[in-house]
């Protein structure tokens, strides 16, 4: 009770709300600059630590992140150029509610569900993160591997229409993941001999070029006409929130829960987390007929997911020191220098630090919704701009977003090349979301095979003899094998019910 | 048409308005700011140190001093950027163990020699590394069951040809041992490794001290041996390898300053001391030790040569085990 | 710029085609089965399976007409010239940023690129320049003095 007291005594000091304060701010301003990362934020933070108090330091990295990947919504919702992958899995649906006029409700949602994603996420961490961690440094290549076929199996379930096209576009992403030296034999693959395409194929370019390139190339050849909805206010705020939570509770529990479990293992946790629940929350829906036309469910469920994940990688991160995410992995670097050397001890030798830790999630995530809106209805104002000036000044933050993401100009000519990929698939029918998903468990998916075959010795037994991955590997089958079975057993009963 | 044709002259022109003129004379060095290009990632520890040393180096420098980091293909991308660049001073980056690496496998052309040394900052040496509750509880153990059993331990830690990599299996064939008898499990770095060792997924990670250290504290890792000739201050309970098994074999990651070939001697003069300063720094010193980094300082044609001496050492022995093209 | 099914099909078994082939120069890694070409491989005939199927798809019902996105028109573009020149344009702008950057510096290529864009889209010339002129201006200052990037700086100008 005592440390508790001392935390609060620690993080409610002018100074350290001040900074706290600015630091949501600066990340609100980067998350919302397209091809800008939470991640760019955090490093740019860096420097600045150097010079702060461990609580201060610590505070002002929490509330800048979370505002970061919040802010990553704003351009995805609005101009179609979505912040993180994890935020890929619902940027179309949530663009297709702004071309309907209802991107503050999409925003709004967004907004309201991050924030009770994030309070959710924090609450298991101040309950159970070391037991959490433990669970999570059990997780061997063998879970891994089938972690992330489970994540890739999702964007067949995501993509409305042809369900072949869905797979193209995810094999073709997966395809384009094996271009470079990052494999596991070390090899160039696919390279031509360039040193850029030796660090392979960045998602951040990509992404740009797929969802927002592409979409300017389309208006550049149907011109600007036909988006005139107008955009609709919403009037009281609290009402509609009120609302959506009666009407889609289940599906934030649910998205929550699988954002937290998924997101506390180190790796590609939000991503997975996000589009497994997306899709989760498409199967399961009453109405999944509307999901791809702009229906709000789906990105209730999914960005629930993506807020309660992020706290979730601070769990193995504070008790083991292992980085859930390129945001923790600067973080633990901040945490060792101000001398708050992570591990379970931290929880014994330090736990007004911890405590202090969790009330600036709290803080962050309640002063999120304040600044959020404030930032939603600033940048609302861009859909006013005439199209014809909007989607020259779209193109121009993607240019800069791209060559941003390793200051190079190969990122821009990453970029034109999605562009055209996107725009060729999409007038094809063919999803761009599947692909992207693909770029990113790419890696992860092959590594985890190459080094479980390794360890096994190539008995693909293994992938089924530790207790987690088995679980998984049923589970996973289970969901590719279990509807054609059904279908077969079914007809095989009728069959001679109608002879 | 021809409101077409107008349209093409327009846009045509207003990208076409190339004027180069000439470049504004050159005041002292630095007038303007300075990129740091780091070969890897926001996150990890070169890129720790980088800001480190960025920071530190405006305030001496008076000019901003930006971290830039270009990542991708195990380093290649980023060190051929800072080697390909302008050698005015106003382009520096952090080069890596790396350098002395990549060009035996054949992945690029670049050598030590195609920089300007300027500043070595941290040395960090190899340790073997085991679970806590691994069987094999000191180093003379480990190396009998390697012997025992060939191929069924397996070391992981970062990826195929990495640094970690090249030290198990030099420190194998210093034993004797074929370096084949402990398979690599390739991983993106020591963290990784470090958890799949935890869950039980490899049995050693030959990684340095300062990246196994949180786990180490938690109790769940246990350091075995050094592969150096001291002890590491942080760590006086863990022994060397010379101690033990009597082999005297030191291998570890290197981080240090460089800019590309050519860089001007007045630039030199003015880039060194500034790196010293840094160094010596009571910020800099704080933050290695904080962190459990190796701090150890060479300038110019010191670090140069030893730059040189790792990329012939690192040569032999991917050369004997196979890795070097 | 619809093209049938059985054309994608047929493009994306080639592909996998030829990526099976290149793959098969991979080196495996040393003492061990799985090396650099299983997993291109797999993916590469995943792929083309893929595409088989488009190709019979494609072949059985020659052409499939969706209803177009609520909100969006999907025309047939591809007889208009102006979109055909539209889109070549708006890609050689970004073609020609990449290329003229370095020498002309970030703002001068970026203005070009915007004002060009936003003339291709019908706007009058001098709203054009300033929507260009101002896009650059607000951009440079805000990644190069608060975020750091290190835009190219060009011959011409001392930024």
């Amino acid at each position: 009770m005592q440390a508790i007291e001392a935390a609060f005594g620690l993080v409610f000091q002018g100074h350290v709300l001040l900074v706290i304060g600015l630091a949501a701010a600066f990340g609100l301003f980067v998350g919302a600059i397209p091809g800008l990362t939470a991640t760019m934020a955090i490093a740019l933070l860096v420097p600045v630590t150097f010079f702060m108090d461990p609580i201060t330091a610590v505070g002002a990295m929490i509330s800048c992140s979370a505002m970061a990947i919040f802010a990553g919504d704003i351009p995805g919702t609005l101009l179609r150029i979505p912040g993180t992958p994890a935020s890929a899995a619902y940027t179309s649906e949530a663009y297709a509610m702004t071309r309907k006029g209802e991107g503050e409700i999409a925003l709004g949602a967004n907004l309201f569900f991050s924030a009770l994603g994030g309070l959710f996420g924090t609450a298991v961490l101040i309950i159970g993160a070391p037991m959490l961690a433990e669970v999570a440094l059990k997780f061997s290549s063998f879970e891994y591997f089938w972690l992330a076929l489970l994540g890739l199996t999702c964007a067949v379930f995501i993509g409305s229409g042809s369900a072949t096209k869905g797979l193209v576009s995810l094999f073709l992403g997966l395809l384009i993941a094996t271009v470079g030296l990052n494999n596991p034999a070390g090899v160039p693959r696919f390279t031509f001999g360039s040193v850029d395409l030796m660090g392979g194929v960045d998602f951040i370019p990509a992404m740009i070029g797929l969802f927002a390139v592409s979409e300017v190339l389309r208006v550049m050849v149907h011109g600007t006409a036909g988006w005139s909805a107008p955009q609709a206010a919403v009037g009281n705020l609290f009402t509609g929130w009120g609302r959506m939570f009666v009407k889609y509770w289940p599906q934030q529990l649910r998205g929550n829960v699988m954002g937290t479990a998924i997101g506390a293992l180190p790796g590609a946790g939000a991503d997975i987390a996000a589009w497994v629940s997306y899709a989760t929350s498409r199967k399961f829906s009453k109405t999944p007929e509307k999901f791809g036309t702009g229906h709000v469910e789906g990105i209730i469920e999914s960005t629930s997911a993506n807020n309660a994940a992020l706290a979730g990688a601070w769990v193995p991160a504070l008790v083991f020191g292992i980085p859930g995410d390129s945001i923790t992995a600067v973080v633990i670097g901040v945490l060792y220098i101000k001398g708050l050397n992570p591990g379970p001890t931290i929880f014994i030798n330090n736990p007004q630090m911890i405590y202090a830790v969790f009330i600036i999630f709290i803080l962050a995530n309640v002063a999120m919704i304040p600044l959020g809106w404030a930032a939603i209805k600033a940048a609302k104002q861009i859909l006013r701009v005439p199209r014809n000036l909007l989607m020259p000044a779209i193109l121009a933050f993607c240019i800069v977003g791209a060559f941003a993401t390793n200051n190079a100009a190969y990122g821009v000519v990453l970029m034109l090349g999605f562009g055209v990929l996107g725009f060729i698939m999409e007038e094809n029918d063919i999803p761009i979301a599947p692909c992207i998903l693909g770029i990113v468990l790419g890696p992860m998916l092959e590594e985890n095979f190459v080094t479980s075959m390794i360890k096994s010795e190539g008995s693909f037994l293994a992938f089924f003899e530790r207790p987690i991955a088995a679980a998984c590997g049923i589970a996973t089958l289970a969901i590719w094998f279990a509807p054609p079975l059904i279908r077969l057993v079914r007809r095989a009963r009728s069959a001679p019910a109608a002879a | 048409m021809r409101r077409q044709l107008l349209r093409t002259l327009v846009a045509g022109l207003a990208l076409a308005a190339t004027l180069p003129f000439a470049a504004p004379a050159r005041a002292a060095y630095p007038d303007r700011p300075i990129q740091l290009l780091v070969p890897w990632g926001a996150g990890g520890g070169t890129d720790a140190v980088a800001r480190i040393v960025g920071s530190l180096l405006e305030k001496e420098l008076g000019q901003p001093v930006s971290v830039v980091n270009r990542t991708g293909g195990s380093g290649v991308v980023g060190h051929t950027a800072i080697a390909s660049a302008a050698p005015d001073g106003y382009t520096i980056g952090i080069a890596t163990v790396e350098i002395g690496m990549m060009h035996w496998q054949g992945l690029t052309p670049l050598t030590p020699a195609d920089f300007t040394p300027l500043a070595l900052m941290n040395h960090d040496i190899a340790a073997v590394q085991v679970a806590s509750n691994s069987p094999h509880q000191d180093i003379k153990a480990l190396i009998e069951a390697i012997k025992a059993n060939p191929g069924k331990l397996k070391a992981s830690g970062t990826g195929q040809g990495g640094i970690w990599h090249l030290a198990m299996a030099a420190m194998l064939s210093e034993l004797k041992i074929d370096p084949q008898s402990v398979p690599w499990v390739p991983s993106n770095g020591a963290a990784p490794g470090l958890q799949d060792l935890v869950a039980g997924g490899v049995q050693i990670v030959p990684c340095s001290i300062p990246e196994a250290r949180s786990l180490i504290d938690a109790g769940r890792v246990k350091s075995l041996a050094v592969m150096g000739a001291e002890r590491n201050a942080a760590f006086p309970n863990v022994p060397t390898l010379k101690e033990t098994v009597g082999v005297v074999w030191e291998m570890g990651a290197w981080r240090g300053i460089v800019a590309p070939k050519g860089l001007p001697e007045d630039v030199q003069k003015v880039l060194i001391p500034a790196l010293k300063k840094v160094y010596e720094s009571k910020e800099y010193t704080d933050f290695m030790s904080s962190r459990g980094f190796g701090a150890v300082w060479a300038e110019g044609p010191e670090f140069g040569a030893f730059m040189a001496k790792g990329d012939a050492e690192l040569g032999a022995v991917m050369k004997k085990v196979g890795l070097a093209r | 710029m619809r093209v049938n099914d059985a054309i994608i099909g047929a493009a994306l078994v080639g592909l996998g085609a030829a990526t099976t082939y290149a793959a098969r120069a991979f080196p495996a890694i040393p003492g061990q089965q799985y090396g650099a070409s299983v997993f291109p491989t797999v993916v590469a005939v995943f792929l083309a399976g893929c595409g088989l199927k488009l190709v019979f798809d494609g072949v059985r019902r020659r052409r499939v007409a969706e209803p177009p996105q609520p909100g969006e028109t999907r025309g047939d573009w591809c007889r208009s010239g102006r979109a055909w020149f539209n889109l070549a344009a708006c890609l050689a702008l970004v073609a020609g940023y990449v290329l003229f950057a370095p020498v002309l510096g970030f703002l001068l290529a970026m203005a070009a690129v915007v004002t060009g864009c936003c003339l291709l889209l019908d706007a009058k010339p001098w709203v054009a320049l300033v929507v260009g002129v101002a896009t650059a201006v607000v951009i440079h200052q805000a990644f190069t003095l608060l975020l750091r990037v290190p835009l190219p700086r060009g011959v011409l100008l001392p930024f």
